[in-house]
């Protein structure tokens, strides 16, 4: 299946470290986009976009609020999601949950667990595209 | 990882995009904190303030984490910590609390510096680490925002064990939110693509510094060229008047010259900065200087847009913070006394930056109690530095200038703040060396104002070209105020030293023949001789010149080390003939005299 990642944070440096954790996993398609507001506007450029990566602390418009524009929209509403965070509180695990992402990651996480993740992902969701 | 590893790791060329990025981001990040966390203090309740602030911390963490930089990690999440409590309302912002905070900040600083240049942590944390975490469980019992790093294995077995018990979650929580989403979700859609529009795409990169030098040095090389076919041109047209060819290398001329001066303008604005990123530093430094000093100071920054070229923004931090220590230590009065003297309780320090055609003005002001001229001038006489008869001829200006004086200080006791045996005097000769000039004006009880002067850029100027003898000098442009032509009958001897009269000013003059040529050649004897008048700050003073040629862009070389630094030359040009040219040093010349 061919993948096409948003990858979204603030921070260049965070961004460059989830794309080359991606290229060593062999996904070597993605956009980049440093907000929520950026992140919707990439949406639109890249119809073929299919896996959003997101931080969640962001200025402008959060991951959390981007997660709900996205499952709001028509469009996008089938995306998946993953949301990378260093926030262990169950309270926000289950609030970004149901405002819609598929799953999470914790910071500072290896290739291989963000494989886990993406896998997981895509085996409950049977991606299309 | 020990030492060894992480720094094996930090030069990884594998990792080198992701630890250059990291390192470039984290040093932008700080520099925002440096502002962010003063104007906090000043202003705790402002909620994207503190979310900034928080958000500032808490990259800081998540990328170092990435890096293995442990120390880093741990003393940003600590300060993390205490701020997600401020920011959830938890606790207050005191002041005790930002001490802790802003020394917390200071170790992240000297890690970052370290990850840069050795690419290691050796920086010691614990104590901080210590003092941080004790603070965080003195602000009231408050769940743990995140779990403990000192195992990272055991964090992402953890992460492994909530998604599995939120799984099930997971599935509940699906089917509610399909069921809520439907109504509001339309708005917030629109709202949510109305946002993307009014974003603006980023258009910026990065370009290393040396990149830009060398392109200013090749541009540089361009005027030259442009001067020498200037140059050439005017020999073709006088030589093959009226022909096609004379023509047509006129026009080409002129195509080029238009083009070099945009390209260089261009270039030079490249090299532009914004000069708030040196202010930024000193709402920190006023905050923490005043605290040591007990005193109670606002600092206002103004014109922090004001761009300035790279060189001289780096150049400038040092005088400018020893003003600003000079303002805190001497000048701002203790709180008890500004009260008894009818002034506000809390000193006011203003740094203002502002662009006047070629040059920027940097002033600090301060409401102090000034400095009374009687003062330095007895403090000047007691130390030898003038005579007695000289300090009763001086102006206003002049006695400040005397504080510029190598050797003079009008501190009575040397502390901790200002006294680092630098003087003002070397504040003088940074200055100076960036061919800028630095006044002083200040009123007793009612405060200090320093101003500096400096040019827009370092590498070219525009000068007005003088024949001495058959040497060919640049004066710069800027410190010209006027040339005229006088009869020697109006030339005056005073103390044997000779002056010129202008409009009722005496303006003593110097001949460039005997300062800079050392006498070598003839004197010239007509009747009449030029006189150039330059001026700096309040100083004025005529040079003689033998003949004036013309306004030249010129583009600064130094005389390198073969010959070294020549008493009255600031360095030289190569003109349109080929030949070298000197450039005046103008201060000097007026400090010879």
């Amino acid at each position: 299946m061919n993948l096409k990642f948003l990858v979204v944070d603030d921070s260049v440096t965070m961004r460059r470290i989830v794309i080359n954790s991606l290229s060593s996993l062999n996904f070597k398609s993605y956009v980049e986009a440093t907000d929520g507001n950026d992140a919707l506007l990439k949406l639109e450029e890249h119809p073929d976009i299919n896996f959003v990566i997101t931080d969640w602390n962001m200025p402008e418009m959060t991951g959390l609020e981007l997660v709900k524009a996205i499952r709001a929209s028509e469009r996008f509403n089938h995306l998946a999601i993953l949301m990378v965070t260093t926030r262990g509180l169950k309270e926000d695990i289950i609030e970004a949950l149901k405002s819609g992402v598929n799953n999470y990651i914790l910071k500072p996480f290896t290739p291989a667990v963000l494989k886990e993740k993406i896998d997981q992902i895509l085996n409950s969701k049977n991606l299309e595209s | 990882m020990n030492t060894e590893e992480l720094t094996a790791m930090l030069n990884d060329p594998e990792m080198k995009e992701i630890v250059d990025s990291f390192i470039v981001e984290t040093k932008e990040i700080i520099d925002s904190l440096d502002v962010d966390l003063i104007e906090l203090e000043h202003n705790p309740d402002e909620e994207e303030l503190i979310n900034k602030v928080f958000r500032s911390f808490h990259t800081i963490k998540g990328t170092s984490s990435f890096l293995n930089l442990n120390k880093l990690t741990t003393i940003t999440h600590r300060c993390e910590d205490i701020l997600n409590k401020i920011r959830k309302k938890e606790t207050k912002l005191t002041p005790e609390i930002m001490d802790y905070i802003l020394q917390g900040f200071d170790k992240i600083k000297e890690l970052v510096f370290k990850i840069e240049n050795e690419k290691n942590e050796e920086v010691e944390t614990e104590e901080m680490v210590q003092k941080l975490t004790e603070l965080y469980k003195s602000l009231g019992q408050v769940q743990k925002v995140e779990e403990k790093e000192s195992d990272i294995k055991a964090r992402s077995e953890e992460k492994t064990e909530i998604i599995e018990s939120t799984s099930d979650l997971l599935k509940q929580v699906e089917i509610k939110a399909e069921s809520a989403n439907s109504s509001e979700s339309e708005n917030k859609k629109e709202q949510a693509l109305k946002q993307t529009e009014l974003k603006k795409t980023d258009n910026t990169i990065r370009v290393d510094v040396e990149r830009l030098d060398d392109l200013l040095n090749n541009v540089s090389e361009l005027v030259l060229g442009r001067n020498r076919l200037a140059q050439i041109n005017m020999e073709v047209s006088v030589e093959y008047e009226g022909t096609k060819l004379a023509r047509e290398l006129a026009e080409t001329t002129k195509l080029i010259d238009m083009m070099t001066n945009e390209l260089q303008q261009l270039v030079m604005k490249t090299r532009m900065v914004k000069i708030g990123k040196v202010f930024n530093k000193y709402p920190r430094l006023v905050r923490d200087l005043s605290k040591i000093a007990g005193k109670k100071i606002n600092l206002i920054i103004e014109g922090e847009e004001t761009e300035l070229d790279k060189t001289l923004i780096e150049e400038i931090n040092d005088p400018l913070v020893h003003l600003i220590r000079n303002s805190v230590d001497h000048g701002i009065e203790k709180e008890e006394v500004r009260i008894a003297n009818g002034k506000k309780p809390a000193g006011t320090i203003k740094l203002s930056a502002k662009q006047e055609g070629n040059t920027i003005i940097i002033t600090i002001e301060d409401d102090g109690k000034g400095i009374d001229p009687d003062i330095i001038k007895n403090k000047a006489v007691s130390k030898g530095l003038i005579t007695k008869e000289k300090a009763i001829e001086l102006t206003k200006q002049e006695i400040f200038n005397l504080i510029f004086l190598p050797g003079f200080s009008t501190a009575e006791v040397v502390t901790n703040i200002s006294g680092r045996g630098v003087g003002m005097d070397v504040v003088k000769t940074n200055v100076t060396k960036l061919r800028g000039t630095i006044e002083i004006d200040s009123v007793p009880k009612v405060g200090t104002k320093i101003s500096i002067r400096l040019p827009l850029t370092l590498a070219i100027i525009s000068g007005l070209v003088v024949k001495v003898q058959k040497e060919q000098f640049v004066i710069p442009l800027s410190l010209v105020i006027e040339v005229i032509k006088v009869h020697k009958n109006n030339i005056y001897y005073v103390n044997q030293r000779p002056n010129i009269k202008l409009r009722d000013k005496v303006i003593p003059i110097v001949s460039l023949r005997e300062k800079v040529l050392k006498n070598n050649g003839k004197k010239n004897d007509g009747d009449y001789q030029y006189v150039v008048i330059v001026g700096l700050a309040e100083k004025q003073i005529g040079l003689e010149v033998d003949g004036l040629v013309g306004q030249k862009e010129i583009v600064i070389k130094s005389l390198g080390n073969l010959i070294g630094k020549i008493p009255g030359i600031a360095g030289s040009s190569i003109l349109g003939d080929g030949s070298i040219i000197l450039i005046l040093d103008v201060a000097e010349i007026i400090n010879l005299s």
